[in-house]
């Protein structure tokens, strides 16, 4: 979808990527200066969401379908999705399935089980975009956290980064892995269509709308089913609040979603030696620079040719 | 006189100004206070100042006998077919645990809203209060689907894929409290399928799977002998019809047998009638014995009736027969045999070709 921008942007991004690389290799410690190179966190008010109703959900999976048929992942026909037996193990969203399904007992009900989605949950202030050295990640203004194939050095910082663990890696690909994750469908969305997996999600159990609405919304629910739901809305404020809402009928803990403060996560929007990158950056950020400078290589003995 | 004048201009005037101000008279009364709904106490058309739909849920009394008996739902574009959804059924069932407002939560009293008419019919909009229409749908259907069905499969209702009809039980035995005679035998089947007794009248307040989940999906069997409700609840289930007999005729020493036509009325029924209720033939409440002349109830069958539809095309010769020249003694259920008629030379072919069963 993107990568259809241009190769001509590609290059630039090379060029300015190879400044970036000499100013690395200028001094390790003067990684702030990287830090500022990375886009401004531009919030739009009336940027998008989607509100994910866990009561609602019926834990069909035609929202994996869609999301894999929209994004070229290969998938067995939306038949196949019917089989709950996937239900009997948890699962990660990973490099093959940028969203899963997983199922968790109702104590209310036993018969009709709790499914829950899990996609990358499109922070606020991104820890993955922070922690990113080379700026390959990037926060859109209308709400996707977007990741770049020609800036990505497979560094890996954004998995460790992410409090959700969302990203994943290639890890069958030695030489050019890419990091993937949920696009928010950064691109149906600009062409005006919603996201795959709330187009195809036949019960409506992920509403797309203004995050603003959303909120409402989704309050608005809880205060008139209170039976129906817990008194949370999850991702309103959670590391400084999310794109992707949730509501749900039982204890957000039960059914794993990670506890989390409401300042975003250490090392948003502070320079980046700051927080966790305190302590883990050198020792990464030197195999990362090694890598890099592979690349860098190997991309200018191929930058001559035409691509 | 200037002055009189001005003054009645004045007050004209002035009643007339204040006839505007006056409230408007009171609307024809509604079944439902429009308040439920409406913010301001004189909406108009152009601006009916509404509440955000609240999903009221205005238990009007409507009887299921004019619900349609299938809607077709969904446009069909998307990747399953449209649904046949059986609301007459539906409704039916609806009875047992709330009546029509379980789905239709909207009823202003007036002619039944289209669930169209408020849930958007595309997914993109501006209004996100309430679902669109297809995820209105599918929220209100596989709720109770999937709690009964354990499963969400798309075929169930895209698709020829029958639903499991409950597995309702022939006859119920209930043991009672009294000594001259502890055993009443509900014959559940008849009652249900033949006296037009409906399900509401007995089940309220029961979920879907209480019936659905019986007997399937590796429930325990039933029991053959159950203990009876205390005596009101179930006498006054039983009375409304059951008033002028007497307690023998329900309590008996051991279970009883279902009910058999020929063995009480003396005349088997085939299994066209077998289907039928009660009521189709004994109307009026009544159930005096019947002519049991076809005509007396098969009026103006002549010039209708085709021969084919039993599965055989009669050929030309046969077709200008009278029924009974080859049907003796009314005995339509087995094919008559050729030798009634014809000697050892007739024809092998049959009196027609067959073309089967529609
Ligand atoms: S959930 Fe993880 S990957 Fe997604 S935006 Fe937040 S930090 Fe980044
Ligand atoms: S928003 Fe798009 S990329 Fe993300 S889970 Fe849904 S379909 Fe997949
Ligand atoms: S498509 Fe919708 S209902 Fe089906 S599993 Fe995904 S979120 Fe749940």
């Amino acid at each position: 979808m993107n990568s259809s921008s241009g190769d001509k942007e590609k290059g630039l991004t090379r060029r300015a990527f190879i400044k970036n690389t000499v100013g690395i290799a200028a001094g390790l410690t003067s990684l702030p200066a990287l830090a500022q190179a990375k886009p401004e966190n531009i919030l739009s008010p009336d940027r998008m969401g989607v509100l994910v109703d866990t009561t609602v959900c019926i834990g069909c999976r035609n929202c994996e379908w869609g999301c894999k048929t929209s994004h070229g992942l290969p998938t067995p026909p939306l038949e196949t999705y019917e089989d709950a037996s996937v239900f009997e193990k948890m699962r990660r969203p990973d490099d093959k399935a940028l969203t899963v399904v997983n199922s968790y007992p109702n104590p209310k009900d036993p018969k009709a089980p709790y499914t829950v989605k899990v996609q990358c949950m499109h922070c606020d202030h991104p820890a993955c975009v922070s922690a990113c050295i080379v700026g390959a990640l990037s926060k859109e203004e209308s709400g996707s956290v977007i990741w770049d194939t020609g800036k990505c050095i497979g560094c890996r910082y954004c998995i460790v980064a992410c409090p959700f663990q969302i990203p994943a890696f290639e890890y069958y690909q030695a030489l050019q892995p890419e990091i993937r994750k949920c696009d928010f469908c950064s691109g149906r969305r600009k062409d005006g269509k919603l996201p795959a997996c709330v187009e195809s999600c036949p019960a409506e159990a992920l509403t797309y709308g203004p995050r603003e609405e959303l909120v409402r919304i989704a309050r608005n629910r809880v205060k008139r089913y209170p039976q129906r739901y817990v008194n949370y809305v999850y991702g309103e404020y959670e590391v400084g609040g999310t794109s992707w809402l949730y509501l749900a009928g039982r204890d957000f803990a039960d059914l794993q979603f990670p506890k989390l403060g409401k300042n975003p996560a250490p090392g948003v929007s502070e320079s980046i030696q700051h927080g966790i990158f305190a302590y883990f950056v050198p020792p990464v950020a030197l195999y990362g620079l090694l890598g890099l400078l592979m690349w860098v290589s190997k991309n200018n003995s191929d930058e001559g040719g035409p691509k | 006189m200037k002055a009189i004048y001005a003054l009645l201009i004045c007050l004209a005037a002035s009643t007339r100004a204040f006839a505007q101000t006056e409230i408007p008279a009171e609307p024809v009364p509604s079944k439902v206070d429009c308040r439920l709904c409406h913010i301001s106490g004189s909406p108009t058309k152009e601006k009916p100042s509404l509440l955000q739909c609240q999903r009221v849920m205005n238990k009007l009394a409507r009887s299921t006998q004019q619900a349609p008996q299938t809607i077709t739902l969904g446009t069909g574009k998307g990747t399953y077919g449209q649904v046949k959804f059986s609301h007459k059924a539906h409704a039916e069932m609806g009875e047992m645990g709330g009546g029509c407002y379980q789905c239709h939560h909207y009823d202003h009293g007036g002619e039944i809203q289209k669930c169209g008419n408020c849930h958007s019919a595309t997914r993109a909009r501006s209004d996100l209060a309430s679902p669109d229409l297809k995820g209105a749908l599918h929220q209100l259907c596989v709720g109770c689907h999937k709690e009964w069905g354990h499963t969400a499969e798309c075929s169930t209702c895209h698709g020829k894929k029958n639903i499991p009809n409950p597995d309702l039980p022939k006859k119920i035995a209930f043991r009672t409290a009294y000594n001259r005679g502890s055993i009443v035998t509900f014959t559940h089947a008849d009652h249900v399928k033949s006296f037009g007794l409906k399900c509401a009248r007995c089940h309220q307040d029961q979920t879907c799977s209480s019936c659905h989940d019986s007997g399937m999906n590796g429930a325990p069997p039933r029991a053959a002998v159950k203990d009876s409700d205390p005596m009101k609840a179930s006498h006054m289930a039983c009375f409304s019809c059951h008033a002028k007999d007497n307690c023998a005729s329900c309590h008996s020493g051991k279970p009883m047998d279902t009910f058999n036509h020929e063995k009480s009325a003396g005349w088997r029924l085939n299994r066209f009638h077998n289907a039928l209720a009660c009521q189709r033939c004994h109307t009026g409440g009544k159930f005096a014995k019947l002519n049991t002349d076809c005509q007396s109830c098969h009026k103006d069958w002549q010039g209708k009736f085709e021969h084919k539809k039993t599965g055989l095309a009669l050929d030309e010769t046969h077709s200008g027969l009278g029924c009974d020249s080859c049907h003796g003694d009314k005995e339509f259920l087995a094919p008559p045999a050729c030798s009634a008629c014809h000697d050892k030379s007739y024809p092998k072919d049959k009196p027609g070709h067959i073309v089967g069963k529609g």
